[in-house]
C-alpha cells in the first residue's frame, strides 16, 4: 500500500506545474553553477601554471582542487601564494579569476544550490502534503479506507522524496559527465568517491527538509500558514543559526588576530637575529630559539583557534544546514579543517626555509635554493574522524527525528 | 474605500501571523547581520591600524623605502554592513618591494593580504544588508504576496469583494499599499534594532565620519527594492490561478533574478570579452622590466667597449681617472645617464601601456557584465548598496588612480634622487640625494571617494529600480483587471 501511495504521489507530481518548474530550476541552476565554477577552476589552474614557483623558490602554493567546482569552500584562501622570506610570510592573492565584478555575484557552487535553493524546493514538495489534502477534502477519503496513517505518511514521503531526489541526481550526474569531457578536469577515483559522498549528504539534507515540510503541514490547518511557518524556519536554519553560532563562540573564546601572531614572529626574528648578531650570539642557537618560540606561539594560537572552530561548529550544528556544509566541504577537501592543516604545514615549511636562509647566510642569493613545499591532503578516514562522520550521523538523526515528529503530528491530525 | 481596503489588508496580515513572523525575522536577522559585519569590520580595522603604525615606525626616511619597500594602505570600508561588495578583491595595499626602487623608477603592485580570522564567514558567506534584503527579505515579500490575489480567489473572498462597487484599481493599490507598509515597518524596526545593538556593543558604523547619509540612503534604497519586489509578487499572484503555482513561480522568478541573470551576465561578459588576470599582467610587467634591465646593461657594456679612451681603460685606471674628474669619464657617465633616462622612459611607457590595455579590457568586460545584469532589479540594488558602502567600482577605480599616484610619488621622491654609473661589472650607486631626515619618507594619505561621485556612478540603477517598480505595478494592475475571480 505504501508503494501505491508513493506511486500516486509521483504521478501527481509528474503532472503538476510545480514539478515542471522545479525540474527546470534544477537544470538551470546546476548547469549554470557547474559551467561557471568549471570556468573559474580552469582560469585558476591556468593562473597557477603561470605563477607556480620555480624549483628552489621558497614559495608555498597549491594547485586548485577540482572538487572546488562543486564545493568552493575555502579553496581560494588555500590556494593563495605564501612567500617565505627572512622577515616572515608574505601572503599574495594567488590564483584569481580576474574582474572584480565577479565578487558582486559570486558563482553559487553546487553546495550553495543544495543548501539554499533546493532545500526551499524540498519544502515546496512537503508544505501542502497534509494541510492541502485536508482543505481539498481528499485526506478524509484516503483515511476513510482501511489504510493506516503510517502507510499514508510513508507513501507520501517516499513518493515526494523520489520525485525530488531522482531528477536531482540525474541532473547532477549529467552535469558531472559533461564536466568530465574537459580534459583539464581530472578526478581521481578517490575524488569520485568523495563526490559520491557529497551527493549522499545532499540527498540526506533534502530528505530532512521534505520531512520538515510534511511535519509543519501536519501541524497546520492551511497550506498558506504552513508555507509561512516553513519559510521562517528555513531562514532560521539556513542563514541565522550558522552566523549566530560563530558570533556566540567568539564571545566565549578570544583568539588574537592573525596579524598579532605574525607580529610576534617578526619580533622574535628581530630579537634573535638582528640583536643577537650585535651581541655576538651564536647564529645556530638563534635559529633554534626562533623555531622553538614560533612553534610555541603557533601552538598556542592554534589551540585557541581550534577551540573557537570547535565551539562555533557545535553551536552551528543546531542547524542541519551548517552540518551539511561543514561535512560536504571537508569531504571535498575545501573545508575549515583542511585549511587549518595547510596553515600548519606552511608554518613548518616557513621554519625550514628560515633555517636554510640563516644556515646559508654567506651564500650568494642567486645560488640559494630551498626545498619545494609539498602538501598531502587529509584522507577520508581523517576527515570523518575530524567531524564529518558526526555531521553525517547528525543529518541522519535530523531525518529520523523530523519524520518521527511528522508521523506523531499526522497521527493526531484532525482530518475534518 | 481605499482606506477601508488598506485597513482590511493590514488586519488580515496581522491576524494570519505573517506580519508577526516578518517582524521577528527582521528583528533577528538584521541586527545579527549588522553585528557580524561590524565585528568583522572592527577586526579588519584593527589590522589596518596596526599595519599602518608598524609601517610608519619602520619607514621614516627615503632610504627605508629603498631598502624595505614602500606602501600605501587601504582602510576597510566602515559601511561594509550595507554591502561587502567587491571589498574581498580590492587590494589591501599598493606597494613596492625592497631594493626595487632605483633611478629607473619603482615597480608598484597591488597586494591583497586579508587575513582569514573568521573562516566561517568565508564558508557561510556574508550577512550584509544587501544579502538580507535580496534573499531573506525577498522571501518575506513572497510570503506576503504569493496568495494576495490567487489565495483570495481560492478562498472565494475575491468574488465577494468584486461583487461590491469597488473599482479593481483600488483593490490592487490597497493590497500594495498595506502589504508594503507592513513590510517596511518590520524592516525599519529591524534596522533600528540593529543600529541600537551595534551602538550598545560599541561597534557602531557611525563612529566614522561621513557614514550616516550613505547609510540612510541605503535604507531608502532597500525600501524601494522591497516595494519593487512586492509589486512583482502581486504581478505573479495575479497571473496565477492557485497559491501553489504562484509560490512556485515566484520562487523561480527570484532564483532567475537573484542567481541566474546576474551570474549569466558575468559569464556572457567573460566569454565575449575575456581578460587576463592581474597576476598574469604583473608577471608580464616583471618580465618586461627584467628584459629592459638586461638590454640596458648590454647597451652600457657596448658603449664602454666602443667609447674612445674608456674602451682601453682597466677598472683601476677608470676608478683613478674618475676620482681625478677626467672629462672623458664625465662625458661617458653623462651618456650613461642619458641612456638610462631613455630606457626608463621607454620602460615606464611600456608598463603604462600594459596597465592601460589591461584596465581598458577589464573595464569593457565589467561594463558589459554590469549592463546585462541591470536586467535584474536585484543587480541594481546590489550595485547601489555597494557604491554607498564604498565597496563598489568607484572604490576600485580610485585604487587604480592611487596606484598611479603612488608610483609618481615614489618615482619623484625616492627613485628620482638616485644615480648610478657602471663600468666593467661594477656599478656605483649614489643615494646621496635621498633625504635621511626622520619623517622624510613620502606618504600617500588614504582618501575616500566622495559620496556625490559614488552616487553619480549608480544613478542609472536608481532610475531603473524605480522603473521596475512602476512596470511591475502596471503589470499587476493590468493582469488584475483581466483576472477571472470565479
Amino acid at each position: 500500500m505504501t508503494w501505491t501511495i508513493a506511486r500516486k504521489e509521483i504521478l501527481s507530481n509528474l503532472l503538476s506545474y510545480k514539478f515542471f518548474v522545479v525540474l527546470l530550476l534544477m537544470v538551470l541552476l546546476v548547469a549554470t553553477s557547474l559551467f561557471i565554477m568549471h570556468r573559474d577552476y580552469n582560469l585558476r589552474t591556468a593562473d597557477y601554471q603561470i605563477i607556480r614557483p620555480k624549483p628552489g623558490e621558497p614559495i608555498a602554493l597549491l594547485a586548485p582542487n577540482p572538487l572546488s567546482i562543486f564545493a568552493k569552500g575555502l579553496d581560494e584562501a588555500m590556494t593563495r601564494s605564501f612567500e617565505i622570506g627572512s622577515v616572515g610570510i608574505t601572503v599574495r592573492a594567488g590564483q584569481s579569476s580576474g574582474n572584480v565584478i565577479y565578487s558582486f555575484f559570486p558563482a553559487p557552487d553546487f553546495l550553495y544550490i543544495v543548501r539554499v535553493v533546493l532545500s526551499l524546493v524540498a519544502l515546496l514538495f512537503g508544505f501542502d502534503q497534509v494541510s492541502r489534502e485536508r482543505e481539498q477534502g481528499t485526506l478524509k477519503l484516503v483515511l476513510g479506507s482501511s489504510v493506516s496513517r503510517a502507510k499514508v505518511l510513508a507513501g507520501k514521503w517516499l513518493g515526494n522524496f523520489l520525485s525530488l531526489a531522482v531528477p536531482f541526481l540525474l541532473v547532477t550526474l549529467l552535469g558531472t559527465a559533461v564536466l568530465l569531457l574537459d580534459p583539464q578536469v581530472r578526478f581521481s577515483p578517490g575524488q569520485f568517491a568523495r563526490l559520491g559522498l557529497i551527493l549522499f549528504l545532499s540527498v540526506l539534507y533534502l530528505g530532512f527538509f521534505l520531512s520538515l515540510g510534511i511535519l509543519v503541514s501536519a501541524l497546520t490547518k492551511r497550506a498558506a500558514t504552513s508555507i509561512v511557518v516553513l519559510l521562517f524556519i528555513w531562514a532560521l536554519l539556513v542563514f541565522i543559526i550558522p552566523n549566530l553560532g560563530t558570533l556566540l563562540a567568539r564571545q566565549f573564546v578570544a583568539v588574537p588576530p592573525v596579524r598579532a601572531l605574525s607580529e610576534k614572529h617578526q619580533q622574535t626574528w628581530t630579537r634573535e637575529v638582528l640583536l643577537g648578531m650585535a651581541k655576538g650570539v651564536d647564529r645556530k642557537e638563534g635559529i633554534a630559539t626562533i623555531i622553538r618560540e614560533n612553534d610555541q606561539l603557533e601552538k598556542d594560537y592554534r589551540l585557541k583557534f581550534d577551540r573557537l572552530v570547535r565551539l562555533s561548529r557545535n553551536i552551528n550544528r543546531v542547524s542541519p544546514s551548517a552540518s551539511f556544509l561543514d561535512a560536504a566541504s571537508e569531504i571535498a577537501g575545501t573545508g575549515i579543517g583542511e585549511e587549518s592543516r595547510i596553515k600548519g604545514d606552511i608554518i613548518r615549511y616557513n621554519d625550514a626555509v628560515i633555517g636554510r636562509i640563516l644556515a646559508d647566510w654567506n651564500v650568494i642569493d642567486k645560488d640559494k635554493t630551498y626545498p619545494a613545499f609539498t602538501y598531502k591532503p587529509r584522507s577520508l578516514g581523517e576527515i570523518f574522524a575530524g567531524g564529518a562522520l558526526f555531521d553525517t550521523a547528525w543529518l541522519v538523526f535530523f531525518n529520523i527525528i523530523s519524520f518521527a515528529l511528522a508521523f506523531v503530528a499526522f497521527v493526531r491530525y484532525d482530518v475534518r | 474605500m481605499f482606506r477601508i481596503l488598506v485597513e482590511k489588508e493590514i488586519a488580515d496580515n496581522i491576524k494570519n501571523y505573517r506580519f508577526l513572523l516578518a517582524l521577528i525575522l527582521c528583528l533577528i536577522v538584521i541586527p545579527l547581520g549588522f553585528v557580524v559585519s561590524q565585528k568583522d569590520y572592527e577586526a579588519r580595522r584593527q589590522v589596518y591600524e596596526e599595519t599602518v603604525r608598524d609601517y610608519d615606525r619602520t619607514h621614516t626616511t627615503d632610504l627605508d623605502i629603498v631598502l624595505k619597500g614602500g606602501a600605501a594602505f587601504r582602510p576597510p570600508s566602515p559601511l561594509a554592513l550595507l554591502s561587502g561588495g567587491v571589498e574581498p578583491l580590492l587590494p589591501t595595499s599598493v606597494e613596492t618591494r625592497g631594493f626595487t626602487v632605483d633611478e629607473r623608477g619603482a615597480e608598484v603592485q597591488f597586494n591583497n593580504a586579508r587575513p582569514i580570522d573568521n573562516p566561517f564567514l568565508a564558508l557561510f558567506g556574508r550577512l550584509d544588508l544587501t544579502f538580507i534584503v535580496t534573499t531573506v527579505l525577498a522571501m518575506l515579500v513572497m510570503i506576503f504576496t504569493f496568495n494576495a490575489v490567487a489565495g483570495e480567489k481560492e478562498r472565494r473572498t475575491l468574488a465577494l469583494v468584486m461583487a461590491n462597487a469597488v473599482p479593481r484599481p483600488v483593490v490592487i493599490a490597497a493590497k500594495m499599499a498595506a502589504g508594503s507598509a507592513l513590510l517596511a515597518a518590520a524592516f525599519l524596526a529591524g534596522t533600528a534594532a540593529g543600529v541600537l545593538l551595534t551602538i550598545a556593543l560599541g561597534v557602531s558604523p557611525f563612529s566614522q565620519p561621513g557614514t550616516v547619509l550613505p547609510f540612510a540612503i541605503g535604507i531608502g534604497i532597500s525600501l524601494l527594492f522591497l516595494l519593487v519586489f512586492y509589486n512583482l509578487g502581486l504581478l505573479v499572484s495575479s497571473l496565477s490561478r492557485s497559491q501553489v503555482s504562484a509560490m512556485v513561480s515566484l520562487l523561480s522568478v527570484w532564483v532567475a533574478l537573484a542567481m541566474i541573470l546576474p551570474k549569466a551576465s558575468v559569464v556572457v561578459a567573460k566569454l565575449v570579452r575575456p581578460v587576463k588576470s592581474q597576476q598574469v599582467v604583473d608577471l608580464e610587467k616583471s618580465r618586461f622590466r627584467l628584459q629592459s634591465e638586461a638590454d640596458l646593461e648590454a647597451a652600457i657594456k657596448r658603449m664602454a667597449k666602443t667609447t674612445p679612451i674608456i674602451k682601453d681603460m682597466s677598472f683601476d685606471e677608470y676608478a683613478k681617472q674618475r676620482r681625478a674628474k677626467n672629462p672623458a669619464i664625465q662625458t661617458f657617465e653623462k651618456a650613461q645617464t642619458d641612456l638610462k633616462a631613455e630606457a626608463t622612459a621607454r620602460l615606464n611607457g611600456e608598463l603604462d601601456k600594459i596597465d592601460a590595455e589591461f584596465e581598458r579590457h577589464r573595464a569593457r568586460q565589467a561594463a558589459l557584465a554590469r549592463n546585462l545584469s541591470r536586467l535584474s532589479p536585484v543587480s541594481c540594488v546590489v550595485h547601489i548598496l555597494a557604491e554607498l558602502a564604498g565597496t563598489g567600482f568607484a572604490e576600485e577605480e580610485r585604487w587604480l588612480e592611487t596606484r598611479a599616484a603612488f608610483k609618481r610619488l615614489i618615482d619623484r621622491e625616492v627613485a628620482g634622487k638616485q644615480h648610478s654609473y657602471s663600468f666593467a661589472d661594477v656599478t656605483w650607486n649614489f643615494v646621496g640625494g635621498l633625504d635621511q631626515k626622520e619623517g622624510s619618507a613620502p606618504k600617500l594619505p588614504a582618501e575616500g571617494v566622495p559620496l556625490a561621485k559614488r552616487l553619480a556612478a549608480v544613478w542609472i540603477d536608481v532610475v531603473l529600480l524605480g522603473l521596475y517598480g512602476l512596470l511591475f505595478f502596471a503589470g499587476a494592475y493590468v493582469s488584475f483587471l483581466r483576472y477571472d475571480v470565479r
